[in-house]
């Protein structure tokens, strides 16, 4: 359940609750992993906006996830700088080990892979995000390490 | 005030005005599809490109407010190549499949292509494959869909709903529901009006006829009394469909689901074609000869044997001005009776009463924009929206220009889910709710400073002493602080306006309530302009005003319909008192008690089927005629299609009864009846100002019998008994509901859809349950519209005009399943 209150504070920070409708969303992805029709639904209910408003919204954006995702968010940038020290090969090397395709899930659920746009660490390229997590300077041992941490 | 020049021409123009707001006030053309003028500015289709001299770009003339001095030029070279490449990418994706489409010739899309061009486009792209989506009334065709958006936005910003909106991004964009399903929503139909291609349309007009074979005549809405404008689009003698016509009538081109979908009442299979007589217990169809000298002879009968104080009559508020005053003339005139009267009595005439003995007024006509400007509206216990729905979006439109909107309601109504602030009280308190505001305004002291006096100040301050905000909170159930704060706000406000509904279907306000809004008001200063009461039906207010009403000592409709053996002869002019009144049961032992029941309708109504003899009436369209609004304007009806059988318009009737009764009314034509109608104007009274002081009789009788308390009204795709008639309106809903909170539907193990027993002192009936959380604990919200449910079985009729909820108890239904009939 999206926890009320925590929607009230959102709410309170805005002149209109169209407004809030952005954290809200945010807190419900956090919340379920996904937005799910029923977290959706319940943002409509949770801030008096009709479905349809929710679902416009939600769709618009390209870091609302309208799919199940993993428990952990693999957010890696094969931008310019990144691709040029090896972050496609990385990108692969999820695949390989994983089973890890852009925009998918493993299989046990553990890791979802979405590719950035630059995420402003060129100058420690490549880089990548899992969740909230920055991790730049990467390399194939180094991806390893770090991933082995999120279990 | 700002000048500009607008292809040459020199224009002077409010200041913040856009510059396509300035073209079109000056009659300058210039394309557009997104932009809509009850709407923010969007910008979306970049058709409305203009030059602005100065300017590098080219300036979307919608969203640009004009400046001082500004040099604009809307047909050039460039912008004709502009527009030009527009309509070409629209064209990318759009179907040219206009051979089939309903817009084809009345197409905004269709139209700015041919003026613009190009004949081929350069680009080729799939177009879209999607399937159309249908629902009960509206047609969806996603492929055709422009993405212009004035369909979502009129859903949302205009009628305040928002059951679809553009979904996901860039090509793969399209407008839906949220989850693509079947469209579930009001069924006004705005959105088909706004779109200027053929994305959606209606479903009854899909394949009836292309635009050009068809032709348009204006004319009044049946229904509510708001009144609007309705243009219908006829082929062949046959209404074909109904459209809002922006800027026309006083609707200004918004239509309900009702104006839009309901007019083919006049084509249901139930319309009566020939009078039917009873014959040997049995309805047979005669001539109207036959008929009318059978009529003639019984009424002549009971008047001799019984005298004129034995022959009533019951009026309609959906027949004309002219169609009422035959009848008064027929029963004042012919019959010598001043029994008359018809359903304003059971709501409207109190309203006007309780504004006489307070403001001293005999009528007071709303005013649609009357919410606009204001700073603070009350919208008391009233579901405005569905009762009168274009008035209510001017609440809507208010609160978009920064009028805060207070709803004081227990049911979740659109005003209370898209106003600024609800405040959810137990049904019927808002009498004390009020009498609390007032208590508050004397504390204040608010009427010394304005040195307000009239008559009954001091038995007001007297009576309204023990309506303190706790007792206030104790008796509505709203918060003390809350209700302190909100009354604070309406007193202290700059402007304000109080409305309230006072319908025959309703039974949750009364006259105490008038009065009580109507001394709030008087001590605050206000006159009757901020008391809003719309007037129910089509032509209610006209029929009290054309002499619908007993005016010298006849019986009204409470002696006619309730008491026992008061008549021995009623005449009923379309109305279906079995159905819209209430205590059904005690009107139906009394009609069959009656030596002679005349009833005059377009159907074989509930009470058409206990009646002698059953006339054939024409209907709305089929007639020449006006009803006078809610506003007080009288508006014409046209004659726009043939009679449906023998059928024939109301007012002609009485002329020939009378003729056959020997009596000349010295009316032959409709024109001298005409001018009679327009001689009516609405009574003056004396203004003079009185306080009324608290009547208010207490919490509604809930007692451990009968523990919750049944609200009645009208619905939103409904109105009265007519609207059931409408087949398309029927779509959408044709079953009668009860909705019921989910709490109580957990407490008596209640499912939804089930059917519930519902049982009052009067009687039990079985209905349907809507467990909905519109509702709150305690309460019950049914509709009247359906003869099937018969509702009225339980209700009570409230002969002082005062508040009478229905207590009852409720359950599963004993043996769930099987027919209702019980």
């Amino acid at each position: 359940m999206l926890d009320r209150e925590k929607v009230r504070e959102i709410v309170r920070k805005y002149p209109e609750r169209r407004g809030a409708l952005l954290p809200a969303l945010h807190l419900a992805q956090k919340e379920y992993g996904w937005l799910s029709p029923e977290a959706m639904k319940e943002v409509s209910r949770a801030l008096n906006l009709p479905e349809a408003t929710v679902k416009g919204v939600a769709t618009f954006y390209a870091m609302y996830r309208r799919v199940p995702a993993g428990r952990h968010l693999i957010q890696i940038c094969t931008n310019v700088a990144c691709m040029i020290f090896g972050a496609e090969r990385l990108v692969d090397l999820l695949k390989e080990r994983y089973g890890l395709e852009p925009g998918g899930t493993s299989e046990d659920g553990r890791f979802s892979l979405m590719i950035m746009e630059c995420i402003g660490a060129c100058d420690r390229a490549p880089a990548m995000l899992v969740n909230e997590d920055y991790h730049p300077d990467l390399n194939e041992e180094r991806i390893m390490t770090i991933l082995e941490g999120y279990k | 005030m700002i000048e500009l020049t607008i292809d040459g021409k020199l224009i002077q123009a409010e200041k913040g005005s856009t510059i396509l707001q300035i073209a079109k006030a000056n009659n300058i053309k210039i394309p557009h599809l997104c932009w809509d003028r009850r709407l923010k500015p969007y910008g979306g289709c970049r058709l409305c490109l203009v030059e602005v001299e100065g300017q590098r770009k080219l300036l979307a003339a919608c969203s640009t407010p004009a400046e001082n001095g500004m040099v604009i030029k809307t047909d050039t070279p460039v912008l004709r190549k502009a527009r030009k490449t527009v309509l070409e990418l629209l064209l990318v994706h759009h179907p040219l499949d206009c051979p089939i489409c309903d817009k084809a010739g009345e197409c905004d899309l269709q139209d700015l292509a041919y003026q613009y061009g190009p004949s081929e486009g350069r680009f080729y792209a799939e177009r879209k494959h999607d399937p159309e989506a249908t629902s009960p009334l509206i047609e969806r065709n996603p492929n055709r869909c422009i993405l212009c958006g004035r369909c979502v936005r009129v859903c949302w910003e205009h009628q305040g709903v928002g059951a679809i909106n553009l979904i996901g991004r860039g090509f793969n964009t399209k407008i839906s529901p949220a989850f693509e399903e079947t469209l579930d929503c009001e069924f006004c139909g705005q959105c088909v009006d706004a779109c200027p291609v053929g994305a959606l349309g209606t479903k009854p007009y899909k394949y009836r006829a292309r635009a050009w074979f068809l032709e348009s005549t204006d004319t009044i809405c049946p229904y509510c009394s708001v009144g609007c404008t309705l243009t219908l689009d006829l082929r062949e003698g046959k209404i074909l469909r109904v459209r809002g016509m922006d800027g026309v009538g006083v609707n200004e081109g918004d239509l309900c689901g009702k104006g839009r979908f309901g007019f083919d009442f006049i084509y249901s299979e139930g319309r009566l074609t020939k009078p039917l007589l009873r014959k040997n217990g049995e309805f047979q169809e005669v001539d109207w000869e036959e008929a009318l000298y059978y009529i003639a002879e019984r009424l002549r009968d009971i008047k001799e044997t019984h005298g004129p104080e034995k022959i009533g009559a019951i009026g309609s508020a959906r027949t004309t001005l002219e169609d009422d005053i035959m009848l008064a003339r027929f029963f004042r005139e012919v019959l010598g009776s001043d029994n008359i009267d018809s359903s304003a009595r059971l709501g409207y005439a109190w309203a006007l009463k309780g504004m006489e003995d307070t403001l001293g007024i005999k009528s007071n006509p709303v005013s649609l924009n009357s919410p606009i400007g204001k700073e603070v509206v009350l919208v008391l216990e009233s579901d405005i929206t569905s009762t009168h729905p274009i008035f209510g979006l001017k609440f809507l439109e208010a609160m978009h220009e920064g009028t805060e909107v207070i709803v004081v309601d227990p049911r979740k109504t659109k005003l209370a889910r898209r106003g600024n602030r609800w405040l959810r009280n137990r049904p019927g308190t808002i009498t004390p709710f009020l009498y609390g505001i007032t208590h508050l305004a004397m504390k204040e002291g608010v009427h010394l400073k304005k040195d307000i006096t009239a008559e009954g100040l001091d038995e007001l301050e007297d009576g309204l002493r023990e309506y303190t905000p706790g007792k206030v909170s104790e008796l509505t159930g709203i918060d003390e602080d809350l209700f302190r704060e909100v009354a604070l706000r309406f007193i202290n406000a700059e402007s304000r306006l109080l409305t309230l509904t006072l319908g025959a279907a309703e039974n949750q306000k009364g006259l105490e309530t008038i009065h009580a809004a109507a001394n709030l008001l008087m001590l605050l200063g206000e006159g009757p302009e901020a008391l809003q009461i719309p007037s129910d039906y089509s032509n209610t207010y006209g029929a009290w005003l054309a002499g619908l009403r007993p005016l010298s000592g006849g019986k009204d409709l409470y002696g006619m319909l309730y008491t026992p053996g008061s008549l021995k002869a009623l005449y009923v002019m379309g109305e279906d008192p079995l159905v819209t009144m209430p205590d059904a049961g005690t009107i139906e032992e009394n009609l069959k008690d009656l030596e002679l029941l005349i009833v005059q309708d377009i159907r074989l109504s509930e009470t058409g089927k206990l009646a002698h003899v059953v006339l054939p009436a024409s209907s709305w369209a089929e007639k020449e005629g006006s009803f006078i609004n809610s506003q007080g304007i009288r508006q014409m009806l046209p004659k726009v299609v043939s009679t449906t059988g023998d059928s024939i318009a109301d007012w002609k009737i009485f002329r020939n009864i009378a003729r056959v009764m020997g009596h000349d009314l010295g009316t032959v034509e409709f024109s001298q009846l005409k001018e009679e109608a327009g001689k009516i104007v609405p009574e003056e009274g004396t203004r003079k100002w009185r306080f009324i002081p608290p009547e208010w009789e207490g919490l509604a009788r809930t007692t451990e019998e009968y523990p919750i308390l049944m609200v009645t009204g009208n619905i939103m795709q409904h109105s009265g008994s007519l609207s059931v008639m409408s087949k398309s309106l029927s779509h959408v809903l044709s079953d009668a509901f009860v909705q019921i909170s989910p709490e109580d539907a957990g407490r008596f193990r209640i499912g939804d859809g089930e059917f519930i027993e519902i049982t009052s002192p009067k009687g039990t009936v079985y209905i349907k349950a809507r467990v909905s959380d519109e509702i709150p604990e305690g309460m019950l919200f049914v509709p009247l519209h359906f003869a099937h449910a018969r509702v009225n079985l339980l209700t009570e009729v409230s002969r002082d005009g005062k508040a009478l909820l229905t207590p009852v108890r409720i359950g599963p239904r004993k043996g769930n399943g099987g027919s209702p009939a019980g």
